[in-house]
């Protein structure tokens, strides 16, 4: 069991070590990088929930607001109709983009898993330059086969660093 | 470290020659970890501290005593309160504007302002934000505007454009500070890095909340932040819309008007960027990022300082032709009363600033001028205000019944709640100049990286 | 000393009153001089704060057993009073000597509210503002409580004892010495008293005097008839008026009757519409309504006078020297003739005996009398002294005792008088007063006066007409009634003033005495006491010789003339110490808070003088200063001084308050006017200076020619609505609407004050009505039209419209505000969080907001509050309710018997002398409301608004000569 971090002074040069570790046969890799990679693919659930959020807020707010004015308590408001729907719609945008607002800012760190104050790969000095100049690559590695696989294929790819803990 | 006499071009490129990946990162973060503020810090910190203690005073009086303390009377029911709520509100909406708005369009000068533009939102938002609890007659039953389930199952009224506002600045405030927030982990992140152990590391670690640059915080990031620019942008539109519609859905004289919300829109816009100048000008030479806020930035803002003054130009002029052309005596009386009555020094004032000096930007050598932009800059502030004084004050002064005309008076306290806010303001601003990273490091990477691409 | 070490000290003092008999004596002592340290009326919260500590001291006076009975115990229920339902209780309200019936209201016992008598001949139900006030007056927590010796502090039983002694001394010289200085008195009982210690002190006299004395118009009747004579004026029965410097609606004793009956012919669609002439030369209520104003100086009346009369007498209207003579005489002759025998012609009091003779003159001439107007012996007994006389001996020292009742000369009287001097010779004087006013801190007594709602008492009315005076509650304070201290002359034994009304009484009525007594109370009057009117024929030489060299040397126009005129809110300066009536609008200058002296635009432009510039006034060797109020439709070289204000000695509220212009009354030598370069804020309730004429939305006038014209049709409020999007209309069984009659108003202010005193309205100071932050729900608004020379004005009630479609109700974002059923504009005080947006939206700007905690500042007695009307809180808005608490007592009323709900009276609508305000139930098809709104001239204000108001007006109609088209 152990865990391997190289450090590498470019964009151009990580994507050339991923590609040696191909996802299948090395599962726990992670790379750390001081902006977003540009190859990586998009997907991500959080738009789609924060949409639903919205739409969800909107309309239970407008509702809601129905509601109060037509059975919770009807009133004569200055002679106006108790459902004045548009009257209804500034607030019910309002309150739906909080929701949305709201839930992509929840939703964002539970899927990242945040907080997390501690990881592993905060043990390594590299680490500290993962967010200034540097790309990290970090491989955890079970057997020790493997390892010394590892060491083999960093060997050819001589990252500006590599460190190594049990 | 450059000196006053330095000469600016329009056309120099958003980032110095020599700025590489670690330089900028290890500057922006110095700035954040300094043991000892600069002496100009404190001497700027130490008059707006003490302008918030004001405020506070001030506050406990009006709380003590009740509004009487203000100018505001029969028939001038709004005062100060509105007046500067709606000066302040538009104030953050051009941070908005700046930070969101701009990022969609990938506008590349944005992106070492947009700190900046940010923490402006965030703290004109505040000085905004407490005015409408202050206006109320007793304040502490604001929260009666909330829907909450009560005993006597009372609902607040959603016909009343005051209550559209107040969800409009609820909504504002909270999701500017989320957006605010999400845009700085990263940054949190590289300053947490970059200090030493101890308790500023710890603050830094606690607030970055353990963001380390993986590919997934990378990805998610980038998708929640895109998704909440797109939805800031409508947001800050409608919040400035529905303070028109405070106005436009009011059957008052000089206030019943459907050119109200883009109006505002308009006057938000100006004093943004306005503002936006009187912070970046001084920042940038007192924390040396001359080299990252270069020309380029400035000359591109004085062109939307042009650009909304001319929009508010425009809205003027229909402001007067739908007055005429409506033909209502009561809106007759008030144009003239703001033309050539007792309010034409207000009225001119605001043209002035905000329609006819703004021009000079027409000139390019003026465009990246330090002190003329500066002056502009401040003279379009002081004009806004004047416009909504115009607005809320003289409006209320001349309603349609000739026997209710009034005249509004300042107090002492009206002046002081407004010098509370601006030094609550300008302490936010320092502080968050003093712990936040002032640019937002992760977005000038992409620069930097694209820059050193096309320089190999 | 500070008004919170006072307020400790006499709380302290109230704990201990109990215990220690001597410390009340000690509480006074501190008293006047806390008084003097007190009070600087301007700023509110001084007076307000202040006012505390009289609380704690009336308090005093109320635990205070001295009184015979004891105060109704809270354990048991006081005789026929049922909570919750009001009693009430006539009596009447006594000025200048004659008396206005009225009902008082009381909760629980307490007296609260004034309204009419509707039985009274001098009320018919309505009051004017003085009596609405009077609640606060019986309250006022400034009223003397002890009694004082050279102004400390003693007590009833000393006086006893110095009074016997004098009166045993007087005895002996038959009264040699002893002068009694009264008021003008109507009273039959005190009158008799009177009569009966002359009888016992033949060398005795007593001496009536008012400041504003209606004795001109008595002289002058003696001039015409030999006899001192009162007008009985029936204006419902007269076509054309004729006023010369009118104070008919005004200081009149039958004000209120002559307003409904010239009311009942002034709007065009109930009535044939009558023609007012007005010649004066600064604005009264009647000349502000009339349908010609002629603006004169004050001499040039007596000019005037003779040609008319001549020409009035003559077929052929005599040629006056060319030049001199009015334009408009000729048509105004040609007029008075062709009305022959329905003509009134009038002259003010102030006027001098030889105008009084002429116009009795005039009007016989055209066969006026016993057809517009009836004469009648004098009801106000003249004294046989003259106060000239009195005044000669207290100089000359031969006054040993004088004695005044309610009369403060030292603050009213003139200043040729030299009052303080003379009284300095009169070795034992004595005041009653309900103050510690200017004179009672100068005689060597003083004795409490029982406010007229603490004792027995009587009166007359304008007719003749006897009111009975009953109290209407235990006594606050410690005082007596002037008979009482009359009859302490005749009698060894103090009476009681009940005992002295009912003696007086008994041997006069016929029948059972208790019967006929008892009805006379309920009723509030002694049926058929009105003096019948005398048949007295005009002396032959009644024809005035003396005015051909009158007119001869006509007042040379350079001259300034300087005119007194009781003040409207004030009277005479009695009620100064009343906050309601001191922030009363005047109903012309709309100031408050002082008696600015009232200048014309032309001498204003002349002077360069400004509303507020102060300036030094001099007449012969005296002079004052005071700042200027600038009043268009002012007689050019005319200054207007209103009397009653500048009080040094009145109480907290209303010392040092304006200036006082007594002094000037009949002061001869000629009137000097400059401009000094100090300036004084005036208080008014009009912000923005002189208002231009009103849009035909806001109020609408006509000509009576453009009425008749005009089609007669039903108007809008009658016929059905216009098309609108919103269907949503008030469905409950009742629909409460109004109608304001605009012909009718005069202006009188009575139903501001009723309004106030109904609804807890708290006053708030000069300070904040500076600040434009004055309270009143219902306003008028005062407009001018034409040049400010001599404009047309007009007045208009406005209170709240109650919209069917109200702006203020879908601004407010906690629905504060809201419609009931039955088409009410609600308030909802608690709901309320003060955004203040619902005043904004409010087209009428009817909405006032309590920027302070005005009403809990106020410090009034508690017990004065009216408990149905909730006391608003500090940043709560607030507005008229179409009197809700009263339309609650009738829907419960209404569901106790299950019947439709009733009849429903409003403050205003009660109060109203012209009944310009009608208020009822639309869904009711027999209602008056509804039958004023089918009036053609109906209108509803700003109706471009689309608001649907429930409030609606009817027009404006004048009915001017149509000979003196475009003459001035």
């Amino acid at each position: 069991m152990a865990t391997l971090l190289a450090t590498f002074a470019s964009e151009t040069e990580l994507e050339r070590a991923l590609e040696r570790f191909p996802a299948d046969r090395w599962p726990a890799l992670e790379t750390y990088s001081p902006l977003p990679l540009s190859g990586q693919p998009e997907q991500s659930p959080l738009p789609a929930l924060m949409f639903a959020a919205g739409m969800l807020g909107f309309f239970g707010f407008f509702f809601l607001m129905a509601y109060a004015d037509t059975q919770g308590y009807p009133h004569n408001i200055g002679g106006r109709p108790a459902f004045a729907w548009p009257a209804f719609i500034p607030i019910a945008f309002e309150l739906g983009v909080l929701c949305a607002m709201v839930a992509g800012f929840v939703g964002y760190f539970v899927v990242c898993r945040l907080p997390k104050l501690y990881d592993e790969v905060d043990e390594f000095d590299g680490s500290r330059r993962g967010l200034c100049d540097r790309w990290l690559l970090c491989v955890r590695i079970d057997a020790a086969k493997g390892l010394s696989e590892a060491h083999a294929i960093f060997r050819t790819l001589n990252p500006e660093s590599l460190e190594e803990r049990a | 470290m450059s000196n006053a006499s330095e000469t600016l071009r329009a056309d120099a490129p958003v980032i110095g020659p020599n700025l590489n990946l670690e330089s900028m990162t290890d500057r922006i973060s110095r700035i954040a970890l300094r043991e000892r503020a600069h002496a100009w810090w404190w001497i700027a910190f130490i008059p707006s501290a003490a302008l918030t203690l004001l405020l506070i005073v001030a506050i406990a009086y009006l709380f003590y005593e009740g509004i009487g303390i203000w100018g505001v009377n029969w028939p001038v029911m709004w005062g100060f309160a509105i007046l500067c709520y709606v000066w302040w509100i538009a104030i953050a909406s051009g941070g908005t504007i700046i930070s969101a708005l701009f990022f969609l369009v990938h506008a590349e000068w944005r992106t070492s302002i947009n700190r900046i533009a940010e923490s402006m939102m965030l703290f004109g938002a505040a000085a905004a934000g407490i005015y409408p609890v202050l206006h109320l007659g007793r304040p502490w039953l604001f929260y009666w505007l909330f829907f909450y389930p009560n005993t006597m199952t009372l609902w607040a009224q959603f016909r009343s454009p005051l209550l559209w506002d107040f969800w409009a600045l609820f909504t504002y405030v909270f999701a500017s500070v989320l957006f605010w927030y999400v845009g700085l982990l990263p940054d949190l992140a590289s300053v947490r890095d970059r200090a030493e152990r101890g308790l500023k590391q710890r603050m830094y670690a606690v607030f970055a909340m353990g963001f380390r640059g993986s590919s997934g915080q990378w990805r998610h990031l980038r998708a929640v932040y895109g998704v909440m620019a797109a939805i800031m942008t409508p947001v800050v539109i409608s919040i400035h819309s529905i303070v028109g519609l405070d106005f436009a859905g009011a059957a008052t004289t000089g206030w019943h008007v459907t050119q109200f919300p883009p109006f505002f829109v308009c006057g938000a816009l100006l004093s943004g960027f306005a503002i936006v100048l009187l912070l970046i000008i001084p920042l940038r030479r007192f924390l040396n990022l001359e080299d990252m806020v270069t020309g380029r930035h400035i000359g591109v803002l004085a062109k939307l300082l042009l650009t909304s003054s001319l929009l508010l130009a425009y809205a003027y002029l229909m402001d007067a032709f739908s007055a005429c052309y409506g033909g209502n005596p009561g809106d007759l009386a008030l144009l003239a009363a703001r033309l050539h009555g007792e309010y034409a020094p207000v009225y001119w004032g605001a043209v002035l600033f905000n329609v006819l000096l703004p021009q000079l930007l027409w000139s390019r050598k003026l465009r990246v001028h330090i002190p003329t932009l500066m002056l502009l800059s401040l003279g379009v502030v002081i004009g806004m205000w004047m416009e909504r004084y115009l607005i809320v004050v003289t409006s209320l002064s001349r309603p349609t019944l000739v026997s209710a005309w009034g005249v509004f008076h300042p107090t002492f306290w009206d002046w002081a709640t407004l010098a509370g806010t601006v030094g609550l303001f300008l302490s936010g601003i320092l502080l968050s100049v003093r712990f936040v990273p002032v640019v937002a490091m992760h977005e000038m990477r992409a620069l930097i990286v694209s820059a050193q691409a096309r320089s190999e | 000393m500070s008004p919170l070490n006072s307020r400790a000290h006499l709380w302290r003092s109230l704990e201990e009153a109990g215990g220690d008999p001597g410390l009340l004596a000690r509480a006074t002592q501190e008293f006047p001089l806390l008084a003097k340290a007190l009070a600087d009326p301007v700023s509110r919260r001084e007076v307000l704060k202040l006012m505390a500590a009289c609380m704690a001291w009336s308090g005093l006076a109320g635990c205070d057993s001295k009184f015979g009975d004891a105060l109704i115990p809270p354990v048991r229920m006081p005789v026929n009073v049922v909570p919750a339902q009001p009693n009430f209780f006539a009596t009447a309200q006594v000025l200048g000597g004659y008396a206005q019936g009225i009902v008082v209201e009381h909760v629980m016992g307490r007296p609260l509210k004034v309204q009419g008598n509707p039985h009274h001949p001098a009320s018919l139900g309505s009051t004017d503002a003085y009596a609405q006030a009077l609640p606060l007056d019986f309250y006022d927590p400034d009223r003397a409580a002890q009694v004082c010796v050279r102004g400390n502090p003693s007590d009833r039983a000393a006086f006893e004892a110095a009074f016997s002694q004098e009166r045993a001394r007087l005895k002996a010289r038959g009264g040699a010495g002893l002068r009694i200085l009264t008021g003008s008195i109507t009273s039959p009982s005190l009158l008799d008293r009177i009569q009966s210690l002359l009888l016992a002190y033949p060398e005795a006299a007593w001496v009536g005097w008012e400041p504003l004395s209606r004795s001109n118009a008595h002289s002058g009747a003696r001039q015409t008839y030999g006899s001192a004579l009162d007008t009985v004026a029936h204006l419902d029965r007269a076509d054309v008026v004729l006023a010369f410097d009118a104070d008919l609606l005004s200081t009149d004793p039958g004000r209120l009757r002559y307003a409904r009956d010239l009311a009942a012919r002034r709007n065009p669609a109930r009535a044939k519409m009558s023609r007012i002439y007005a010649v004066e030369s600064t604005p009264t209520l009647l000349g502000c309504v009339a349908d010609h104003r002629f603006i004169v100086e004050p001499g040039e009346v007596e000019r005037i006078l003779p040609w008319l009369l001549d020409s009035v007498r003559s077929e052929s209207p005599t040629a006056a020297p060319a030049g001199t003579r009015p334009s408009w005489m000729a048509a105004l002759i040609e007029d008075l003739k062709s009305a022959r025998g329905k003509v009134f012609i009038h002259a003010g009091a102030q006027h001098s005996a030889a105008v009084h003779a002429q116009v009795h003159l005039m009007n016989e001439a055209l066969q006026a009398r016993n057809a517009t107007y009836t004469l009648i012996e004098a009801q106000n007994a003249a004294s046989p002294a003259m106060p000239a006389e009195l005044m000669r001996d207290m100089h000359a020292g031969k006054v040993t005792h004088l004695l005044m009742l309610d009369t403060n000369p030292m603050y009213t009287a003139p200043r040729s008088w030299d009052f303080a001097a003379a009284l300095k010779s009169v070795p034992f004087s004595a005041a009653l007063s309900r103050h510690l006013d200017e004179t009672a801190q100068q005689t060597t007594w003083f004795v409490p006066l029982a406010h007229s709602w603490e004792c027995w008492s009587d009166a007359r009315a304008y007719d003749g007409t006897v009111s009975i005076l009953q109290p209407q509650a235990q006594p606050l304070y410690d005082g007596m009634s002037p008979a009482q201290l009359v009859d302490r002359y005749l009698q060894t034994q103090s009476r009681s003033s009940e005992s002295i009304v009912k003696d007086f009484w008994r041997p006069r009525l016929s029948g059972d005495f208790a019967q006929t007594f008892d009805t006379a109370l309920a009723q509030g009057l002694l049926a058929d006491t009105g003096a019948r009117p005398s048949s007295v024929a005009p002396r032959a030489s009644a024809a005035p010789a003396s005015d051909s060299e009158k007119s001869g040397n006509p007042a040379a126009p350079a001259a300034l003339s300087l005119v007194l005129r009781a003040d409207p809110s004030l009277w005479d300066g009695r009620f100064a110490n009343n906050p309601w009536l001191q922030e009363l609008p005047r109903p012309l200058t709309k100031d408050v808070w002082g008696n600015p002296l009232m200048i014309s635009p032309a001498l204003a432009a002349q002077h360069q003088l400004g509303t507020g510039d102060v300036v030094r006034l001099r007449v012969g060797d005296a002079s004052v200063t005071s700042p200027v109020i600038i009043l268009p439709g002012q007689a050019p070289r005319t200054i207007t001084a209103l009397l009653g204000s500048g009080r040094a000695a009145s109480g907290r509220v209303g010392d040092q308050v304006g200036v006082n212009f007594h002094p000037f009354n009949a002061l001869p030598g000629t009137v000097r006017f400059e401009k000094t370069d100090a300036h004084m804020d005036i208080a008014t309730t009009v912000h923005h200076g002189l208002l231009g004429a009103p849009s035909e939305q806001i109020l609408r006038h006509q000509d009576l020619s453009e009425f008749l014209g005009a089609d007669q049709t039903p108007s809008a409020a009658a016929s059905p609505p216009a098309a609108t999007l919103y269907q949503t209309h008030p469905q409950g069984p009742a629909q409460w609407a109004m109608s304001v009659d605009l012909n009718a108003c005069i202006g009188c202010n009575a139903c501001v004050i009723a309004c106030q005193a109904e609804n807890n309205i708290p006053v708030v100071g000069k300070a904040q009505v500076l600040r434009e932050r004055e309270m009143h729900w219902l306003r008028i608004d005062r407009y001018l039209a034409g040049d400010a020379a001599a404009p047309e004005s007009f007045f208009q009630p406005v209170l709240c419209m109650h919209c069917e479609q109200a702006p203020c109700e879908n601004v407010c974002p906690v629905g504060a505000t809201l419609h009931d059923a039955e088409g009410l504009n609600l308030m909802v005080y608690n709901r309320c969080v003060g955004t203040r947006f619902c005043s904004n939206n409010c087209p009428y700007k009817v909405r006032r907001f309590n920027f302070y905690a005005f009403a809990h500042e106020q410090h009034r007695p508690r017990e004065s509050w009216n408990p149905e009307v909730s006391v608003r809180a500090r940043g709560v808005m607030e507005k008229c309710t179409y009197c809700v608490q009263r339309i609650a007592a009738a829907r419960i009323e209404a569901d106790r018997d299950s019947k439709p709900v009733g009849k429903v009276t409003t403050a205003c609508e009660a109060a109203c002398p012209t009944q310009a305000f009608t208020f009822g139930n639309l869904a009711d098809p027999k209602s008056a409301v509804l039958a004023r709104k089918r009036s053609p001239l109906d209108f509803a204000m700003l109706s471009e608004e689309a608001t649907k108001p429930r409030t609606s007006y009817e027009t404006k109609v004048r009915n001017p000569n149509p000979k003196l088209k475009g003459v001035a």
